[in-house]
Protein backbone atom coordinates (compact mmCIF):
# COMPACT_ATOMS: atom_id res chain seq x y z
CA UNK A 1 0.00 0.00 0.00
CA UNK A 2 0.84 3.23 -1.28
CA UNK A 3 0.30 7.11 0.72
CA UNK A 4 1.22 9.90 -1.47
CA UNK A 5 1.05 13.62 0.04
CA UNK A 6 -1.89 15.48 -1.88
CA UNK A 7 -3.21 19.23 -0.94
CA UNK A 8 -6.92 20.15 -0.55
CA UNK A 9 -8.13 23.58 -0.12
CA UNK A 10 -10.35 25.07 2.81
CA UNK A 11 -12.82 27.28 1.06
CA UNK A 12 -13.52 29.02 4.14
CA UNK A 13 -9.73 30.51 4.50
CA UNK A 14 -8.22 29.54 0.88
CA UNK A 15 -5.12 28.01 2.21
CA UNK A 16 -3.71 24.68 1.65
CA UNK A 17 -4.51 21.85 3.42
CA UNK A 18 -1.92 18.26 3.36
CA UNK A 19 -3.72 15.10 2.94
CA UNK A 20 -3.30 12.01 2.35
CA UNK A 21 -4.03 10.06 -0.79
CA UNK A 22 -3.68 5.87 -0.36
CA UNK A 23 -3.94 3.50 -2.97
CA UNK A 24 -6.61 1.21 -1.36
CA UNK A 25 -10.00 1.81 0.69
CA UNK A 26 -9.03 -0.01 3.86
CA UNK A 27 -10.95 -0.93 6.67
CA UNK A 28 -10.00 1.94 8.83
CA UNK A 29 -10.84 4.30 6.31
CA UNK A 30 -14.22 1.87 5.81
CA UNK A 31 -14.45 2.87 9.53
CA UNK A 32 -14.00 6.70 9.04
CA UNK A 33 -17.13 6.29 6.78
CA UNK A 34 -19.78 4.61 8.68
CA UNK A 35 -19.10 6.85 11.26
CA UNK A 36 -18.74 9.76 9.32
CA UNK A 37 -20.16 10.37 6.74
CA UNK A 38 -23.13 8.10 7.18
CA UNK A 39 -24.42 9.89 10.01
CA UNK A 40 -24.00 13.08 8.11
CA UNK A 41 -26.08 11.47 4.88
CA UNK A 42 -28.71 10.34 7.08
CA UNK A 43 -29.34 14.25 8.25
CA UNK A 44 -29.58 15.03 4.93
CA UNK A 45 -31.78 12.40 3.78
CA UNK A 46 -34.07 13.00 7.22
CA UNK A 47 -34.02 16.73 5.82
CA UNK A 48 -34.93 16.02 2.30
CA UNK A 49 -38.04 14.09 3.60
CA UNK A 50 -39.43 16.66 5.62
CA UNK A 51 -38.84 18.95 2.49
CA UNK A 52 -40.81 16.52 0.88
CA UNK A 53 -38.45 16.44 -2.07
CA UNK A 54 -39.48 13.81 -4.80
CA UNK A 55 -36.88 11.01 -4.07
CA UNK A 56 -36.17 10.76 -8.00
CA UNK A 57 -34.68 14.63 -7.28
CA UNK A 58 -32.27 13.39 -4.24
CA UNK A 59 -28.75 13.24 -4.95
CA UNK A 60 -28.40 10.08 -6.89
CA UNK A 61 -25.53 8.42 -4.75
CA UNK A 62 -26.33 9.10 -1.06
CA UNK A 63 -26.92 5.59 -0.72
CA UNK A 64 -24.04 4.03 -2.33
CA UNK A 65 -22.07 1.46 0.67
CA UNK A 66 -18.45 1.72 -0.26
CA UNK A 67 -18.52 -0.89 2.55
CA UNK A 68 -19.73 -3.18 -0.30
CA UNK A 69 -18.13 -1.56 -3.20
CA UNK A 70 -14.81 -2.38 -1.82
CA UNK A 71 -15.34 -5.92 -0.50
CA UNK A 72 -16.56 -6.86 -4.62
CA UNK A 73 -13.48 -5.32 -5.87
CA UNK A 74 -11.31 -6.10 -3.65
CA UNK A 75 -11.19 -10.10 -5.29
CA UNK A 76 -10.84 -8.30 -8.88
CA UNK A 77 -7.36 -7.55 -10.17
CA UNK A 78 -8.21 -5.15 -12.75
CA UNK A 79 -9.76 -2.82 -9.94
CA UNK A 80 -7.75 -0.34 -8.13
CA UNK A 81 -9.08 1.71 -5.35
CA UNK A 82 -8.34 5.38 -3.60
CA UNK A 83 -9.30 7.30 -0.45
CA UNK A 84 -8.44 10.53 0.35
CA UNK A 85 -7.86 12.03 4.28
CA UNK A 86 -7.06 15.27 5.11
CA UNK A 87 -7.85 16.82 8.32
CA UNK A 88 -8.43 13.44 10.20
CA UNK A 89 -11.76 12.80 8.33
CA UNK A 90 -11.94 10.87 4.68
CA UNK A 91 -12.81 13.42 2.00
CA UNK A 92 -13.12 11.27 -1.23
CA UNK A 93 -13.45 7.67 -2.31
CA UNK A 94 -12.91 6.43 -5.75
CA UNK A 95 -13.06 2.86 -7.52
CA UNK A 96 -11.23 2.82 -10.67
CA UNK A 97 -10.93 -0.33 -13.21
CA UNK A 98 -8.25 -0.93 -16.01
CA UNK A 99 -9.59 -3.37 -18.43
CA UNK A 100 -12.17 -0.82 -20.52
CA UNK A 101 -11.61 0.83 -23.68
CA UNK A 102 -12.10 4.50 -25.37
CA UNK A 103 -15.43 5.21 -27.25
CA UNK A 104 -14.04 8.50 -28.52
CA UNK A 105 -13.36 7.98 -32.43
CA UNK A 106 -9.66 9.70 -31.98
CA UNK A 107 -8.86 7.02 -29.50
CA UNK A 108 -11.65 4.30 -30.24
CA UNK A 109 -10.50 1.04 -28.56
CA UNK A 110 -7.49 1.97 -26.75
CA UNK A 111 -7.28 1.28 -22.97
CA UNK A 112 -8.43 3.51 -20.54
CA UNK A 113 -8.64 3.97 -16.61
CA UNK A 114 -12.10 3.81 -16.36
CA UNK A 115 -13.78 5.98 -13.19
CA UNK A 116 -16.51 3.17 -11.46
CA UNK A 117 -17.71 5.18 -8.95
CA UNK A 118 -16.23 8.35 -7.25
CA UNK A 119 -17.63 10.47 -4.44
CA UNK A 120 -16.46 13.16 -2.24
CA UNK A 121 -17.53 13.99 1.59
CA UNK A 122 -21.17 14.97 2.15
CA UNK A 123 -19.77 18.06 4.09
CA UNK A 124 -17.63 18.97 0.60
CA UNK A 125 -21.01 18.93 -1.52
CA UNK A 126 -22.46 22.09 -2.48
CA UNK A 127 -25.86 20.50 -3.31
CA UNK A 128 -26.63 19.23 0.49
CA UNK A 129 -23.94 21.29 2.50
CA UNK A 130 -24.63 24.81 2.91
CA UNK A 131 -20.86 25.68 3.62
CA UNK A 132 -18.49 22.71 1.98
CA UNK A 133 -15.59 22.72 3.51
CA UNK A 134 -12.81 21.63 1.47
CA UNK A 135 -12.34 22.22 -2.49
CA UNK A 136 -10.28 20.25 -5.04
CA UNK A 137 -11.49 16.63 -3.71
CA UNK A 138 -12.75 15.76 -7.67
CA UNK A 139 -9.32 17.23 -9.47
CA UNK A 140 -7.62 15.53 -6.93
CA UNK A 141 -9.17 12.47 -7.82
CA UNK A 142 -9.35 13.22 -11.55
CA UNK A 143 -5.74 13.80 -11.49
CA UNK A 144 -5.02 10.62 -9.23
CA UNK A 145 -6.95 8.70 -12.73
CA UNK A 146 -5.13 10.47 -15.26
CA UNK A 147 -1.58 9.44 -13.59
CA UNK A 148 -2.70 5.79 -13.08
CA UNK A 149 -3.94 5.58 -16.94
CA UNK A 150 -0.18 7.16 -17.14
CA UNK A 151 1.15 4.24 -14.88
CA UNK A 152 -0.73 1.59 -17.06
CA UNK A 153 0.59 3.38 -20.24
CA UNK A 154 -2.64 4.53 -21.37
CA UNK A 155 -1.22 7.93 -21.62
CA UNK A 156 -3.96 10.05 -19.19
CA UNK A 157 -7.26 8.12 -21.34
CA UNK A 158 -10.13 8.36 -18.67
CA UNK A 159 -13.54 7.51 -19.41
CA UNK A 160 -16.54 8.04 -16.70
CA UNK A 161 -20.36 8.03 -16.35
CA UNK A 162 -21.37 11.19 -14.67
CA UNK A 163 -23.84 12.10 -12.39
CA UNK A 164 -26.36 14.26 -13.80
CA UNK A 165 -25.73 17.22 -11.37
CA UNK A 166 -21.95 16.32 -11.76
CA UNK A 167 -21.50 17.06 -15.96
CA UNK A 168 -20.56 20.34 -15.40
CA UNK A 169 -17.42 19.79 -13.58
CA UNK A 170 -16.47 16.89 -16.34
CA UNK A 171 -17.24 19.32 -18.89
CA UNK A 172 -15.51 22.54 -17.92
CA UNK A 173 -13.12 21.93 -15.28
CA UNK A 174 -12.00 18.54 -16.44
CA UNK A 175 -12.37 19.69 -20.06
CA UNK A 176 -13.54 16.44 -21.16
CA UNK A 177 -15.48 15.51 -23.81
CA UNK A 178 -19.42 14.51 -23.36
CA UNK A 179 -20.19 11.75 -25.45
CA UNK A 180 -23.82 11.78 -24.63
CA UNK A 181 -26.25 9.79 -22.56
CA UNK A 182 -25.51 6.22 -22.57
CA UNK A 183 -28.91 4.01 -23.56
CA UNK A 184 -26.74 1.01 -21.86
CA UNK A 185 -25.81 3.09 -18.64
CA UNK A 186 -29.28 4.13 -16.70
CA UNK A 187 -28.94 7.28 -19.43
CA UNK A 188 -25.66 8.61 -17.68
CA UNK A 189 -23.54 10.77 -19.64
CA UNK A 190 -20.53 9.48 -20.50
CA UNK A 191 -17.47 11.08 -20.97
CA UNK A 192 -13.98 10.76 -22.11
CA UNK A 193 -10.62 12.62 -21.34
CA UNK A 194 -7.44 12.43 -24.33
CA UNK A 195 -4.18 12.83 -23.93
CA UNK A 196 -4.22 16.11 -24.86
CA UNK A 197 -6.96 16.76 -22.47
CA UNK A 198 -5.32 15.23 -19.63
CA UNK A 199 -1.62 16.98 -20.54
CA UNK A 200 -4.25 20.28 -20.60
CA UNK A 201 -5.96 19.21 -17.15
CA UNK A 202 -2.84 18.52 -15.44
CA UNK A 203 -0.40 21.65 -16.54
CA UNK A 204 0.26 24.24 -13.96
CA UNK A 205 -1.19 27.79 -15.32
CA UNK B 1 -3.36 -3.42 -6.36
CA UNK B 2 -1.47 -1.00 -7.39
CA UNK B 3 1.58 0.14 -5.56
CA UNK B 4 2.56 3.83 -6.97
CA UNK B 5 3.58 7.03 -5.59
CA UNK B 6 0.76 9.88 -7.02
CA UNK B 7 2.50 13.36 -7.45
CA UNK B 8 -0.10 15.91 -7.34
CA UNK B 9 2.18 19.40 -7.44
CA UNK B 10 0.65 21.88 -3.93
CA UNK B 11 0.28 24.98 -7.10
CA UNK B 12 -1.23 22.87 -9.56
CA UNK B 13 -4.53 22.05 -6.76
CA UNK B 14 -3.93 25.45 -5.21
CA UNK B 15 -4.04 27.14 -8.86
CA UNK B 16 -7.21 25.27 -9.56
CA UNK B 17 -9.53 24.36 -6.52
CA UNK B 18 -11.46 27.31 -6.90
CA UNK B 19 -12.46 26.14 -10.26
CA UNK B 20 -14.32 23.69 -8.37
CA UNK B 21 -16.92 25.98 -6.47
CA UNK B 22 -20.10 24.90 -6.50
CA UNK B 23 -20.36 21.79 -8.37
CA UNK B 24 -21.03 18.18 -7.60
CA UNK B 25 -18.12 15.66 -8.84
CA UNK B 26 -19.97 12.08 -8.71
CA UNK B 27 -19.50 9.58 -10.76
CA UNK B 28 -20.98 6.13 -11.68
CA UNK B 29 -24.29 4.04 -11.28
CA UNK B 30 -27.13 5.11 -9.22
CA UNK B 31 -27.18 1.42 -8.65
CA UNK B 32 -25.02 0.08 -6.27
CA UNK B 33 -22.95 -1.93 -8.90
CA UNK B 34 -23.61 -2.60 -12.48
CA UNK B 35 -25.97 -5.33 -13.28
CA UNK B 36 -23.20 -7.36 -15.14
CA UNK B 37 -21.25 -7.02 -12.51
CA UNK B 38 -23.04 -7.77 -9.30
CA UNK B 39 -21.20 -10.92 -7.19
CA UNK B 40 -22.88 -13.84 -6.46
CA UNK B 41 -21.40 -15.73 -3.47
CA UNK B 42 -19.17 -18.44 -5.54
CA UNK B 43 -19.46 -22.23 -4.92
CA UNK B 44 -16.27 -24.79 -3.99
CA UNK B 45 -15.80 -25.50 -7.81
CA UNK B 46 -15.99 -21.88 -8.94
CA UNK B 47 -13.29 -20.86 -6.19
CA UNK B 48 -10.95 -23.44 -7.68
CA UNK B 49 -11.45 -22.36 -11.33
CA UNK B 50 -11.10 -18.74 -10.12
CA UNK B 51 -7.03 -19.58 -7.85
CA UNK B 52 -6.81 -21.36 -11.63
CA UNK B 53 -7.44 -18.75 -13.91
CA UNK B 54 -5.18 -16.51 -11.54
CA UNK B 55 -2.42 -18.11 -11.84
CA UNK B 56 -3.40 -18.19 -15.84
CA UNK B 57 -3.48 -14.65 -15.52
CA UNK B 58 -0.02 -14.20 -13.98
CA UNK B 59 1.28 -17.21 -16.18
CA UNK B 60 0.28 -15.05 -19.43
CA UNK B 61 1.84 -12.12 -18.20
CA UNK B 62 5.29 -13.37 -17.01
CA UNK B 63 5.31 -15.82 -20.46
CA UNK B 64 4.54 -12.07 -22.24
CA UNK B 65 7.35 -10.45 -19.93
CA UNK B 66 9.84 -13.38 -20.28
CA UNK B 67 9.73 -12.85 -24.05
CA UNK B 68 9.82 -8.78 -23.59
CA UNK B 69 6.02 -8.23 -25.58
CA UNK B 70 3.62 -5.48 -24.69
CA UNK B 71 0.55 -7.02 -24.33
CA UNK B 72 -0.58 -5.94 -28.27
CA UNK B 73 2.96 -6.85 -29.38
CA UNK B 74 1.71 -10.78 -27.65
CA UNK B 75 -1.62 -10.07 -29.24
CA UNK B 76 -0.34 -10.17 -32.61
CA UNK B 77 1.94 -12.75 -32.54
CA UNK B 78 -1.09 -14.93 -31.22
CA UNK B 79 -3.61 -13.60 -33.11
CA UNK B 80 -5.91 -12.94 -30.49
CA UNK B 81 -7.46 -9.67 -29.13
CA UNK B 82 -5.42 -7.10 -26.81
CA UNK B 83 -8.87 -6.44 -24.83
CA UNK B 84 -8.92 -10.21 -23.79
CA UNK B 85 -5.23 -10.81 -23.16
CA UNK B 86 -5.63 -7.57 -20.39
CA UNK B 87 -8.64 -8.77 -18.50
CA UNK B 88 -6.86 -12.64 -18.66
CA UNK B 89 -3.53 -11.03 -17.12
CA UNK B 90 -5.63 -9.05 -14.55
CA UNK B 91 -9.22 -10.35 -13.87
CA UNK B 92 -9.24 -14.11 -12.54
CA UNK B 93 -13.39 -14.03 -13.19
CA UNK B 94 -12.90 -13.73 -16.76
CA UNK B 95 -13.36 -17.25 -18.64
CA UNK B 96 -10.97 -17.01 -21.49
CA UNK B 97 -12.03 -17.45 -25.16
CA UNK B 98 -11.36 -20.93 -26.41
CA UNK B 99 -9.43 -19.59 -29.73
CA UNK B 100 -6.85 -16.66 -27.44
CA UNK B 101 -6.30 -20.02 -25.37
CA UNK B 102 -5.40 -22.09 -28.45
CA UNK B 103 -3.71 -18.13 -29.74
CA UNK B 104 -1.71 -18.44 -26.74
CA UNK B 105 -0.74 -22.46 -26.57
CA UNK B 106 0.96 -21.68 -29.92
CA UNK B 107 2.69 -18.40 -29.33
CA UNK B 108 4.38 -19.84 -25.78
CA UNK B 109 4.93 -24.05 -27.56
CA UNK B 110 2.67 -25.33 -24.96
CA UNK B 111 0.19 -27.91 -25.56
CA UNK B 112 -3.44 -26.78 -25.72
CA UNK B 113 -4.75 -28.68 -23.32
CA UNK B 114 -2.74 -28.04 -20.64
CA UNK B 115 -3.08 -24.42 -21.08
CA UNK B 116 -7.41 -25.19 -20.98
CA UNK B 117 -6.92 -26.66 -18.02
CA UNK B 118 -4.72 -23.39 -16.57
CA UNK B 119 -7.46 -21.36 -17.80
CA UNK B 120 -9.97 -23.55 -16.31
CA UNK B 121 -11.75 -24.82 -19.28
CA UNK B 122 -10.85 -27.67 -18.72
CA UNK B 123 -11.83 -30.35 -15.96
CA UNK B 124 -9.16 -31.03 -13.64
CA UNK B 125 -9.58 -31.88 -10.01
CA UNK B 126 -5.81 -32.29 -9.54
CA UNK B 127 -5.07 -30.40 -6.10
CA UNK B 128 -1.69 -31.07 -6.46
CA UNK B 129 -2.10 -28.99 -9.12
CA UNK B 130 -4.61 -26.64 -7.73
CA UNK B 131 -1.51 -25.87 -4.78
CA UNK B 132 0.72 -25.05 -7.52
CA UNK B 133 -1.74 -22.73 -9.15
CA UNK B 134 -2.18 -20.85 -5.75
CA UNK B 135 1.43 -21.24 -4.87
CA UNK B 136 2.43 -19.62 -8.57
CA UNK B 137 -0.29 -16.70 -8.43
CA UNK B 138 0.97 -15.86 -5.23
CA UNK B 139 5.01 -15.63 -6.49
CA UNK B 140 4.09 -13.56 -9.20
CA UNK B 141 3.95 -9.28 -9.84
CA UNK B 142 2.20 -8.77 -13.23
CA UNK B 143 4.26 -5.44 -13.28
CA UNK B 144 7.21 -5.45 -12.41
CA UNK B 145 10.04 -6.80 -14.32
CA UNK B 146 10.90 -10.48 -14.39
CA UNK B 147 12.76 -11.37 -11.31
CA UNK B 148 14.98 -14.55 -11.23
CA UNK B 149 12.29 -15.94 -8.72
CA UNK B 150 9.53 -15.50 -10.95
CA UNK B 151 11.43 -17.08 -13.74
CA UNK B 152 12.03 -20.24 -11.12
CA UNK B 153 8.37 -19.74 -10.23
CA UNK B 154 7.45 -19.70 -13.61
CA UNK B 155 9.35 -23.29 -14.93
CA UNK B 156 8.26 -24.87 -11.58
CA UNK B 157 4.75 -24.49 -12.49
CA UNK B 158 4.91 -25.06 -15.78
CA UNK B 159 6.65 -28.36 -15.30
CA UNK B 160 3.99 -29.36 -12.47
CA UNK B 161 1.12 -28.64 -15.38
CA UNK B 162 3.13 -30.88 -17.82
CA UNK B 163 3.65 -33.45 -15.58
CA UNK B 164 0.14 -33.02 -14.48
CA UNK B 165 -1.71 -32.82 -17.92
CA UNK B 166 0.39 -36.40 -18.99
CA UNK B 167 -1.24 -38.47 -16.46
CA UNK B 168 -4.64 -37.84 -18.03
Amino acid sequence: MEKSVVHLERRKTGEAIAGELCDDITDEHLELWRTTWLPHVDEVVARLKQQRVPIDKWPQDLHWKWDEKTAWSRGRLAFQRYSLVCDGALQGLMLLSVTKFARLQSQFGKHLAYVEFVATAPWNRPDISAEPVFRGVGQVLVRTAIEVSRSESFHGRVGLHSLPQACRFYREVCGMTDLGPDPKYEGLVYFEMTEAQAAAFCRVD
Amino acid sequence: MSVMKINIPKEWILNRASREEGLEIGAGSPRQLAQSEVSRPPAPEDIVRIEQRLSFGHFVALMRRKSGWTVQQLAQRADVDAGELLVIEKDPYHEAELSTVHGLARTFNVPPRHLMKMAGLADNRSSRLAEAAVSFAASADPVAPLSESEEVALQTYLKVVLEESDKK
